[in-house]
């Protein structure tokens, strides 16, 4: 394919005299062309937004100029400590349901035994949304800090327990059956076959984990008011300082991308196969 | 002619019997097989017949309800007795094998090393000179997923023959291919096979394949699969694919059809009944 587009090029490139392309030229050309579209997308989407405040509605929606004067307007470290402070719970808490929550799910994949055991419990839990958990995490946690930590870890922790199990369940008989024929122990097999055939699904649940890690981190701090982007956009709302709503929503979803690009590039590194 | 490498197996009155949701299937009914250590046997037979049943009971992931196998007059498989996959007996499977998180390096060294057997260098040096010897060089750091169907196949293949298995047992290896590839696989495995006789146990329901690649070519009847017929095939070897013309072959080719032909009949009313109780 590239050998074709490299020769008819040349051929362009000898019959008009034009500049010289060569293969990465193209690629750089398809990548300048997708930032260009997404560009575009973020554009569009502020013109939306623009043209919703131009709406007459109950309160004044701030227009994206606004938005923009209010966000100069911040105190700097003031905004950098609550990003920081955010970012720093949805971590812990994911870090804390990813140690728990993927031994576990393995072991439930692995062993029909524990699955009886635990699985059900775990099912009965998954329905109860994890923004029902505030009031009984407030009254149960000495500090807001626990309280908002425990929201991260509960909301991140059962995408990794179901994908980690599906990973694991869903492996093929072929890969276990060459290792034991190849002359792997159990053990053996559980760290060379199982884990890794099951990587890939597990970092799906990582991928939505973490999204949802941040969904209850704004929960918890907007309940909690200590500090945080989500208290700070709560802060705003509560002071009239509306333009600031908006800096707040775009911080948390510029942090929240930017936390799953990380989930996405580190699965990139330790899922080299595909 | 080099030294045999492989073993006799010997399939003595295997029975199977497996409950599934619909009640109890007998797979397998007093089925009997003798390959000669060195011999490429090919098991053919209508789809759903016991094939795949038979060939993994042989490789120790399946037990059998009667009869026993033994390799080399030593019994790996009788009942009552723990299942025992091993490096003597290896399988290349229908839908590939290879472990997709490792690299053709490291699935290749991966059985001699878990044995303890050779180094991870000892093992490397060899790899590679199978790889070479093959046609593989320069994709020792390639991820399966990286390399076309015909190539993961002779990764396989390679990762297998490492170990010197006593049989390789084959599952219809070749049948996600295509054509061409096919007959290059073809070509490549009789070659394998001419540098050193293993003992192969190749199951297909290419008939065509089967008489091209085989020593001997064995009928199953449809379940519960019995060996209904075993042909020995004499044509020159290592064939070339102009020979799937001449009449010699055509006149196997007849033999094995309506031996097959039969069976897949008698498998479809069987069907039809099932469907109509």
């Amino acid at each position: 394919m590239a050998k074709v587009a490299h020769s008819r090029l040349a051929t362009a490139r000898h019959g008009a005299g034009t500049t010289s392309y060569s293969v990465p030229a193209i690629l750089a050309v398809g990548q300048l062309r997708t930032a260009g579209a997404q560009l575009l997308a973020v554009v569009f989407l502020i013109l939306v937004w623009w043209f919703v405040s131009t709406l007459p509605s109950a309160i004044h929606i701030p227009s994206p100029a606004e938005a923009a004067r209010s966000a100069v307007q911040l105190e700097p470290d003031v905004f950098l400590k609550d990003a920081l402070l955010s970012t720093w719970r949805v971590t812990f808490g994911f870090i804390i349901a990813a140690v728990i929550a993927i031994p576990l799910g393995v072991t439930i994949g692995y062993s029909p035994l524990v699955r009886d055991l635990i699985f059900f419990p775990i099912e009965l839990f998954r329905p109860i949304p994890p923004i029902a958990w505030i009031p009984l995490a407030i009254l149960f946690f000495p500090g807001a800090e626990w309280m908002i930590v425990f929201l991260t870890f509960y909301g991140a922790f059962f995408p990794i327990v179901y994908n980690t199990v599906v990973g694991v369940s869903g492996i093929r008989s072929n890969y276990i059956r060459a290792a034991k024929s190849l002359g792997a122990s159990e053990w053996t097999i559980f760290w060379d076959v199982v884990l890794p055939a099951a990587l890939p699904t597990i970092f799906t649940g990582l991928y939505i984990a973490i999204s949802v890690a941040w969904l209850m981190v704004v929960a918890g701090e907007m309940i909690a008011n200590q500090g945080g982007i989500g208290a700070m956009t709560w802060q705003a709302y509560q002071t009239t300082q509306y333009p600031r709503i908006f800096v707040g929503m775009a911080a948390i979803g510029v942090l929240g991308y930017l936390s799953s690009l990380a989930v996405r590039l580190i699965a990139r590194i330790i899922v080299r196969w595909e | 002619m080099s030294a045999t490498v492989g073993s006799a197996l010997s399939i003595q009155h295997v029975g199977k019997i497996y409950m599934s949701r619909e009640g109890w299937t007998e797979a397998l009914d007093d089925c009997s097989l003798d390959i000669r250590a060195g011999e490429f046997s090919v098991l053919v037979g209508p789809s759903g017949c016991g094939k795949t049943t038979l060939l993994n009971i042989v490789a120790g992931f399946d037990n059998l309800t009667k009869g026993q196998v033994s390799l080399d007059r030593q019994v790996i498989a009788a009942t009552g007795t723990a299942l025992q996959p091993g490096p003597d007996r290896l399988v290349v499977f229908q839908h590939g094998g290879l472990f997709p998180w490792m690299t053709v390096i490291d699935n290749v060294c991966y059985g001699p090393t878990i044995q303890g057997k050779m180094s991870a260098s000892e093992a490397r040096d060899v790899a590679l000179n199978m790889l070479t010897g093959v046609g593989l060089s320069d994709i020792e750091n390639m991820f399966p997923g990286d390399l076309s169907g015909g190539m993961r196949r002779r990764v396989e293949i390679i990762r297998a023959l490492i170990n010197r298995p006593k049989v390789l047992l084959m599952d219809e290896p070749f049948r996600a291919l295509d054509a061409l590839t096919k007959s290059v696989m073809h070509e490549f495995l009789l070659r394998l096979y001419d540098q050193e006789p293993y003992t192969i146990f190749f199951i297909t329901h290419d008939l065509i394949e089967a008489i091209y690649l085989g020593d001997a070519v064995s009928v199953m009847t449809t379940r519960p699969g019995r060996i209904k017929c075993v042909v020995d095939i004499e044509l020159a070897r290592p064939g070339s694919h102009r020979e799937l013309t001449t009449p010699k072959f055509l006149k196997y080719k007849a033999q094995i059809t309506d031996a097959v032909h039969a069976e897949a009949v008698k498998a479809f009313v069987a069907g039809e009944r099932e469907l109509a109780r």
